[in-house]
């Protein structure tokens, strides 16, 4: 399945849906997104990611003691940046009357 | 506290909390005594009966009355405190046996030692050996101390086996060296830069503590992994001395802590070295901690905190195991070794510091405790000073 082109095209397109819909929810927040803050959200986001993958990984290969303690690690480290990004990025907001 | 605050009530109870901590060392003083004959039977199974000749070696016979070897009961200065073993030789000079009596390591250090093969890959060594660590001996990272005391007894009791039993020819004793290298250094110059920091005020303060913190943080946290803990303080307490040319570094993190205290009210090691007070603080950069704690709360957190101090004290008096009521985290942070428990205690803490500024330092750490106690002890005892004058 994960070697079928269609699911990586999928996956593409999920991709380009969640961008928009991040757009989307800022301009609906009244963020001020500038390069810089969409670059450390995508990297936050890539986190994210790999805090949910990996651990999965290790679970799917008979290693669930070690993927419990990445996802914790992990975990912990994911949301203490994710807390700082939320403060970076609702720095300047521009609240609606 | 301060001393306007050395209340009555403040002073019955610090009374009572050492009067306790003197009654719990005693008691474990008291009730630790071991039977060494299991011992003796386990380091020289071959042996039927011993004999002893002299305070602490042994010789085992054979049921045939055959001289089976020597043991000797040796202790050198592990990570906790005394580390006791028993050794056995045979006639020829050859390691034969070797049992652990006493230790009051780290129990996941000296589980990491156990697992790594410890002290039984020193069999077969001969008292001719050099038997020093990172020559002929593999060190394990992260147990240094604990595999060093675990070599240096079998180096010690096999040559004064070999030498005074056998009539062997061993290599003269290697003279203590003093270990003074780049931690100590930069722990002194870590002490000195933070008390001047804190005593003098000048517009580079707060950058300059950051600098210090964050050094803390990597170089006494996660290189060398050696904070101050609980248990350097329960072995100043139990009198499990070091010696001083081989653990200076124990001596500097100790004695700073109270020197600066003492002569000035300055916990320098808090405010601007603790490896663990700078992973919180950039937690609660991070998450712009500044939210504070309810008048009232905060001060029953603050006397369950000293309770909890107190029993981990006394715990560790009584059974006379200075680690053995450790509950500090920093060994799941800096090292990545716990119980689980630890682990979601860390986990805890670090959110926790998101919000509120060094949730650790003031509701659980020991060492903020002591230097609590220390702080109204100085204020009470100036006070009676000035009164006296």
């Amino acid at each position: 399945m994960f070697s079928s082109p269609f699911f990586w095209f999928l996956m593409g397109v999920v991709f380009v849906l969640v961008a928009a819909g991040a757009r989307a929810w800022a301009t609906s927040l009244g963020l001020r997104m500038t390069w810089w803050k969409w670059l450390l959200s995508a990297a936050w986001y890539g986190l994210l990611m790999l805090t949910v993958s990996m651990p999965m990984t290790l679970v799917g290969e008979n290693e669930s003691s070690a993927g419990m303690r990445v996802l914790a690690a992990m975990g912990l480290v994911t949301v203490i940046l994710g807390v700082g990004l939320v403060r970076v990025l609702v720095r300047g907001r521009v609240r609606s009357a | 506290m301060s001393a306007a605050r050395t209340k009555p009530r403040d002073r019955i109870l610090a009374m009572l909390a050492m009067a306790t901590v003197i009654v719990a060392w005693f008691l474990g003083y008291s009730r630790h005594a071991a039977d060494l004959l299991p011992y003796l039977e386990r380091a020289l199974p071959e042996a039927d009966r011993f004999e002893s000749l002299s305070g602490d070696t042994w010789a085992g016979w054979t049921v045939d009355s055959r001289l089976a070897g020597y043991v000797q009961i040796g202790a050198a200065d592990g990570y906790g405190g005394p580390l006791q073993m028993a050794v056995a030789l045979d006639t020829g000079g050859t390691v034969i046996g070797i049992t652990i009596i006493d230790q009051v390591e780290t129990p996941t250090f000296i589980g990491k030692v156990l697992r790594e093969g410890y002290p039984q890959a020193l069999l077969g060594r001969s008292v001719g050996d050099p038997l020093l660590l990172g020559q002929d001996v593999d060190g394990i990272s992260g147990a240094t101390y604990t595999v060093s005391a675990m070599v240096e007894n079998v180096r010690r009791t096999s040559r004064d086996i070999g030498e005074s039993r056998l009539g062997l020819k061993v290599p003269a004793p290697h003279p203590r060296s003093l270990r003074f290298g780049w931690p100590e250094i930069m722990l002194i110059a870590m002490y000195l830069v933070g008390f001047l920091n804190l005593r003098y005020a000048w517009p580079g303060r707060a950058w300059l503590r950051w600098l210090s913190l964050l050094m803390g943080l990597v170089m006494i946290g996660f290189v060398l992994n050696q904070p101050l803990t609980l248990a350097f303080l329960n072995r100043l307490l139990l009198g499990f001395w070091p010696a001083w040319q081989e653990q200076l570094y124990w001596y500097l993190l100790v004695g700073g802590l109270l020197l600066f205290m003492l002569i000035d009210d300055r916990n320098v090691y808090c405010d601007s070295i603790c490896p663990f007070g700078a992973a919180q603080e950039c937690v609660g950069k991070i998450g712009g901690a500044r939210r504070e704690t309810d008048a009232r709360v905060a001060t029953r957190l603050k006397w369950a905190h000293r309770v909890l101090v107190w029993l981990a004290v006394v715990t560790a008096l009584v059974l006379r195991h200075p680690s053995i009521s450790s509950y500090e985290v920093f060994g799941a942070l800096f090292d990545f070794t716990g119980s689980r428990v630890l682990f979601v205690l860390l986990g805890l803490v670090l959110l926790t510091s998101l919000v509120y500024r060094r949730p650790w330092c003031r509701y659980l750490c020991p060492i903020t405790a002591f230097a609590d106690l220390i702080r109204f002890l100085r204020s009470w005892g100036r006070d009676q000073w000035r009164r006296a004058r």
